[in-house]
């Protein structure tokens, strides 16, 4: 379905704390979930999202709207994402897990991206502290884990 | 109730130590029980629970006596089965909400349902009943009896009470607690160790292998996550290609069909370990291009 900005009507969109966003149609349908709404012509009331904040709702819309831009070239795309996913873990995982529930493949794509850029390169270590992660392994699983995987280590 | 000493600090533990946790459970409420429980919905309720308290739950209104002794009426007598159908239900809240103050704390509530030999759970918000979750337990019947008896010993099947805590954490705990963060006001847990499994599974395949591996040493939960064979057969493409692929393909094409199914579907396993043998017979090549060769590496194939 193809939907030029010119025709683009509004949507209401209802954040899971009651905050309402008004987003053109040609923006929003960049969410398979909201997309296949508006196809079963179910999207005319506030489309309640029960799983966004309004905050995040916000940034979600904020990524859709630009990606929804033709005139928008690539290389500009990929400078805006970059600068978009600076955040801490906490918008992170918001944003993870709206894109998960609203279906944005591209977003979805670039937030694991970011994340995965977070563990790169990095000691076990390393990792826990950044995640706040707890070393959990016995000392016999700890030496058997070490003698497994010694390959990845130089 | 011994596994409420320390929840009030639980809550700010980032402690996924999914088996040792249930372990610990078993040997404190179970023990002088001896093996008489082996099997009955009293250990699922119990893991269950423990389950809960670990993703930072306190049980609301705790009763006095031992766990176990609570659930003394799911145990089921082999004889008749069918005679003992009962519902339990357990409450819970959150430190943070307790100590605020207010006059009326939000809690959810588990209700186990016991119907012969199935168990069912569903968690809800008390309040308004709202977001129901629903779970069923049958077929992990068998193993929480498992690991009763491999408590004390290292063989225990660890896949499977993983899978367990999986399915009770993404299916329950999870969701519970984010229904009652939001229900209260309260911030949603935000590590990133707290999604779902199938994101966390994605976030590692943007990973190279080798990085994969080392996440694989974090912890015993990203261990799991980290052997996944199908994820290890993409790295191992995107490192090394399809050529090499395709000749693993045709070795297990080639043993199927000289009728050792069981040999091709080992050979479809191995994924990671080849991976590994791959990247280690490529380090040395390297290695002794340069003329540093440091020590000798062992190639498994």
């Amino acid at each position: 379905m193809s939907l030029s900005p010119s025709t683009s009507k509004m949507l209401s969109l209802k954040s899971s704390d009651g905050k309402v966003l008004e987003v053109e149609e040609h923006v929003a349908v960049l969410c398979e979930t909201i997309k296949s709404l508006v196809e079963d012509g179910c999207a005319d009331s506030p489309i309640p999202l029960a799983n966004v904040d309004g905050a995040t709702l916000g940034n979600v819309m904020e990524w859709c709207k630009k990606h929804a831009d033709q005139k928008a070239s690539a290389d500009d795309l990929e400078d805006w994402d970059a600068e978009f996913v600076e955040r801490d873990q906490g918008e992170l995982y918001h944003l993870i897990m709206a894109a998960n529930y609203l279906n944005i493949k591209g977003l979805l794509d670039l937030i694991c991206q970011k994340v995965a850029d977070m563990i790169k390169g990095k000691h076990p270590e390393k990792i826990r502290e950044i995640f706040n992660i707890e070393n959990d392994f016995t000392p016999e699983q700890q030496e058997q884990i070490r003698k497994d995987n010694s390959w990845a280590f130089e | 109730m011994d596994i409420d000493v320390g929840s009030g600090s639980a809550v700010l533990r980032k402690n996924y130590s999914v088996p040792s946790f249930l372990r610990k459970m078993f040997r404190d409420e179970v023990d002088d029980d001896g093996s008489s429980s082996c099997g009955d919905h009293r250990l699922l309720v119990l893991a269950v629970h423990a389950i809960l308290l670990e993703s930072g739950f306190i049980e609301f209104g705790s009763p006095s006596g031992k766990l176990v002794d609570r659930f003394d009426r799911f145990h089921i007598p082999d004889e008749c089965p069918s005679l003992t159908d009962c519902i339990i239900s357990l409450w819970y809240t959150l430190p943070q909400l307790i100590t605020s103050g207010s006059v009326a704390i939000e809690t959810v509530v588990l209700k186990f349902e016991s119907l012969g030999k199935s168990l069912n759970v569903h968690g809800s918000l008390a309040r308004n009943g709202a977001a129901l979750h629903r779970l069923c337990l049958d077929e992990y019947r068998f193993e929480m009896s498992e690991i009763d008896r491999y408590s004390n010993s290292s063989s225990y099947p660890e896949s499977k009470i993983y899978k367990f805590w999986r399915t009770v954490n993404d299916g329950l705990a999870l969701p519970l607690l984010i229904d009652l963060c939001d229900m209260a006001g309260l911030a949603p847990p935000l590590c990133l160790m707290r999604l779902p499994t199938e994101l966390k599974l994605k976030i590692l395949e943007f990973l190279p292998g080798v990085d994969v591996a080392k996440v694989g040493c974090v912890c015993t939960e990203l261990r799991h996550l980290s052997y996944n064979n199908d994820l290890w057969k993409k790295k191992f493409v995107e490192e090394f290609g399809t050529a090499t692929l395709n000749f693993y393909q045709w070795k297990e094409k080639y043993l199927e069909e000289a009728g050792t199914a069981e040999a091709g579907r080992r050979e479809e396993r191995q994924w990671r370990e080849r991976f590994a043998s791959s990247w280690e017979r490529r380090k040395k090549r390297k290695k002794g291009n340069t003329g540093c060769q440091l020590y000798p590496v062992v190639i498994r194939l």
